[in-house]
């Protein structure tokens, strides 16, 4: 985080003169508390050229997704490597990216590309606790919040945004807490409070004694 | 009071045992509740079923051919999905049923706020144990909801753990007061449960009296948690059955409490038999030795006290039997008045000196007698005579001293005394003369000769006791008198005096009644210087009535 500054000036020198904003961007809970693992991401009115390609990787390890939410552009490809010792079955049933990944170890030969906008959520059918989230966006503006439930998307082209926040245990759609901004030179505060589920999940891997 | 106290404490035991059955049974049904929802979580992550149910090529056939198989593996009895918004997606027991409101809402607003829960559902008119768990791929994206019915097998296994009789009914419909769902009992018992349920309420967690069939149960009912309408419970343990125990107890103390009495009755018999038997026998040996019967014996051998009694009693009337033999044979030898005078005092010698009438009685001519017959018509015609005259000198009160050959010597006034002796001894004589005349027309009726006798009677102070050796003895008088009394016997022989009875002038004196007398004058009299005058005596004075 301390680093922000100077990335911010180090890309406001590399775009040279092309006029850019930033959102700072805080996700709350209906209670109150700050909430982590948010996907901020911002719709320009304009349509956005797709940037360059990430290669986006989402590993298996301790027996865990790492990291457990992930924000894609669509088209992007993603690599599941297996980091464990024991093999794993990562699969998805959301409408947005079906797929399975049939036991495996190791770093799977092809990548998988998610070309649909949505949510998807990751699972491995042989470890019930095992799951992670991407967020498909149509947007290369996109961030997800820390544990300080704050992000901040920056280097934003000055125009007309829809800003909107998902999040795993949102009820609803995010478009119901999108927000619009008009962006200049400069920076915007927003505020989100989400509506969540509670979270019933097991997080962690049983330890391998059972306890 | 026992009975009661034993009853009302069995009543407190199977009220008890009721709560503690009601308490097993809400354990049991809890228990199974969690068995069935962990086993609808399980189901829940079939990943299978979770690719047939989400994955993109979908077709309902497909899916509920998945949920069937899934309802196989669990033993549930239906099992349905409800998407996340509450629309009914897929139902086991009405598969064409779809697209329609979820119909027990509040069960997945229970299961958003608590994961995995169950409850009891009325569906179609019966009775479910519910599950409900997230269908989850692996995020929550359906309920899964398979159910148990709750029907009459069921209810028996539960009575199986719990020994309850169990009867689930539902009170959703107030027209119908209650409909029964399930219930351990079947029968006249069940359709008796009906009737029941249409007339009486039941207070829920009260102990209650139902009677079905003639059957008392002790009754307790549990309301159940219902997502639609109310169902409840109602425990029921046989009151009859219950007691049965405390009714064996009871009989088996009156069994045994008769048993008792009957044993100790018994015992009582034969001991009051083992006493009074023999004391009955002694009481009839008592009144037989009172009559005179020596010869009986009691008869009870018992090795104790009362065999020991019994030995004395017999030793006693053996030796009573004896001393009456003693007593009677005494009587035969010595006269009867001497026997019982030598019996009542001390038999030793020694005499002392009385007033004694002494009576002196001969057959004359015997000798004569004895030559004419054979000895034994002697002793024959003997014997008569003098148990005819000893009875008659007896009947006066006079005791034959001894008989000397044909001679009887009596006494009266030895060993006792009589006011009257004199007057004894002359009646004596007078009789023994008439009987003599009878016992004479006897005799001349057999061909015997007749007996004459003569008689002598003398009063006098002789000395009286018992006389002899020490080993054998004679109670008789000595003295002068005796000897005058022999003497006057002797002067009947007389011709002159022609008479049979002669008397001194003592015992003339001493006589108190009036008789016929003849002077005979004087004898001389050894040892005495003055004659004695004599008289014959002929017969008494009648005196006028």
């Amino acid at each position: 985080m301390r680093f922000w500054p100077f990335v911010l000036i180090a890309v406001w020198i590399l775009c040279g003169r092309a006029q850019a904003g930033s959102i700072l961007v805080t996700v709350k809970d209906g209670r109150g508390t700050l909430v982590s693992d948010a996907v901020v991401y911002a719709k320009p009115n304009e349509p956005v050229v797709s940037l360059e390609k990430k290669q986006v990787v989402i590993e298996q390890r301790d027996r865990q997704f790492v990291p457990y939410v992930t924000a894609i552009q669509v088209g992007t490809s993603v690599t599941f490597p297996n980091r464990d010792s024991v093999r794993h079955d990562v699969y998805s049933l959301s409408p947005a990216k079906e797929f399975e990944l049939p036991l495996y170890a190791g770093i799977p030969t092809e990548p998988v590309t998610f070309d649909k906008e949505g949510f998807v959520t990751l699972g491995c059918s042989i470890h019930d606790w095992m799951v992670a989230y991407i967020a498909v966006l149509p947007t290369p503006y996109f961030q997800v919040t820390g544990k300080d439930g704050r992000t901040v998307l920056e280097n934003l082209p000055v125009g007309q945004y829809s800003v909107e926040v998902w999040q795993p245990l949102l009820k609803g759609a995010p478009e119901k807490f999108g927000q619009h901004v008009d962006l200049a030179d400069g920076s915007k505060e927003l505020l989100f409070t989400l509506d969540l589920r509670r979270d019933s999940r097991a997080k962690n891997a049983p330890l391998p004694n059972g306890g | 009071m026992v009975k009661r106290a034993n009853r009302q404490h069995a009543l407190a035991q199977i009220e008890a045992s009721l709560r503690a059955g009601a308490h097993i049974f809400e354990k049991l049904i809890e228990q199974r509740n969690l068995q069935i929802t962990s086993a609808a979580a399980i189901l829940s992550r079939d990943h299978a079923f979770q690719v047939a149910f989400a994955g993109a090529e979908q077709d309902r056939a497909t899916t509920l051919s998945a949920l069937e198989s899934l309802q196989t593996r669990s033993k549930a009895d239906l099992v349905l999905i409800a998407s996340l918004d509450k629309e009914l997606l897929f139902d086991t027991y009405r598969p064409a049923l779809h697209g329609v409101a979820f119909p027990f809402p509040q069960l997945i607003e229970k299961a958003e706020t608590s994961g995995n829960t169950y409850a009891f559902v009325v569906l179609e008119k019966e009775l479910y144990a519910m599950a409900i768990t997230p269908l989850r791929a692996p995020d929550p994206i359906a309920w899964l909801c398979p159910a148990f019915r709750i029907n009459d097998a069921f209810a028996r296994e539960i009575k199986a753990y719990s020994n309850l009789e169990i009867t689930f009914f539902d009170q959703s419909d107030p027209r119908k007061i209650n409909v029964l769902l399930a219930t351990t009992f079947d029968g006249k018992e069940r359709e008796a449960l009906v009737s029941t349920f249409q007339e009486r309420a039941f207070v829920p967690q009260r102990i209650t009296d139902v009677r079905l069939n003639g059957e008392r149960y002790v009754s307790y009912l549990l309301p159940l948690p219902t997502e639609t309408g109310s169902a409840a419970v109602l425990l029921q343990r046989s009151l009859d059955r219950e007691l049965a125990p405390y009714l064996r107890l009871e009989q088996t103390y009156l069994i045994l409490a008769l048993l008792g009495l009957g044993i100790s009755a018994a015992v009582g018999v034969w001991i009051a038999r083992g006493v009074s038997k023999p004391v009955l026998q002694l009481a009839e040996g008592a009144r037989k030795i009172g009559q005179g019967d020596y010869q009986h014996r009691v008869n009870v051998n018992q090795p104790d006290e009362m065999g020991l009694l019994a030995a004395s009693f017999n030793h006693m009337s053996k030796g009573l039997a004896e001393r009456d033999q003693v007593r009677d044979l005494l009587g035969k030898v010595v006269s009867p008045a001497v026997a019982a005078e030598l019996l009542r005092k001390d038999v030793k010698l020694g005499g002392e000196e009385r007033k004694v009438t002494v009576l002196f009685s001969d057959v004359r001519s015997f000798t004569t007698m004895c030559e004419a017959f054979a000895p034994q018509e002697v002793l024959g015609i003997l014997n008569r005579y003098f148990t005819r005259m000893s009875a008659i000198v007896e009947a006066h009160g006079g005791v034959v001293d001894k008989y000397v050959g044909d001679a009887i010597m009596a006494l009266f006034g030895a060993p006792l005394a009589n006011p009257d002796d004199a007057d004894r001894a002359m009646e004596t004589a007078l009789e023994m003369c008439e009987a003599l005349d009878e016992l004479n027309a006897q005799q001349h009726l057999r061909g015997h000769p007749a007996i004459n006798i003569g008689i002598g009677i003398n009063t006098d102070v002789v000395i009286a006791g018992n006389m002899g050796s020490q080993t054998r003895l004679n109670y008789t008088v000595i003295g002068d008198g005796v000897n005058l009394s022999s003497r006057l016997e002797d002067l009947t022989k007389t011709p002159e005096y022609a008479t049979r009875i002669i008397i001194s002038s003592t015992t003339l004196a001493k006589a108190k009644g009036r008789y016929h007398t003849r002077p005979l004058g004087e004898v001389a009299v050894k040892g005495k210087r003055k004659p004695t005058k004599i008289y014959a005596l002929l017969g008494r004075v009648a005196t006028p009535t």
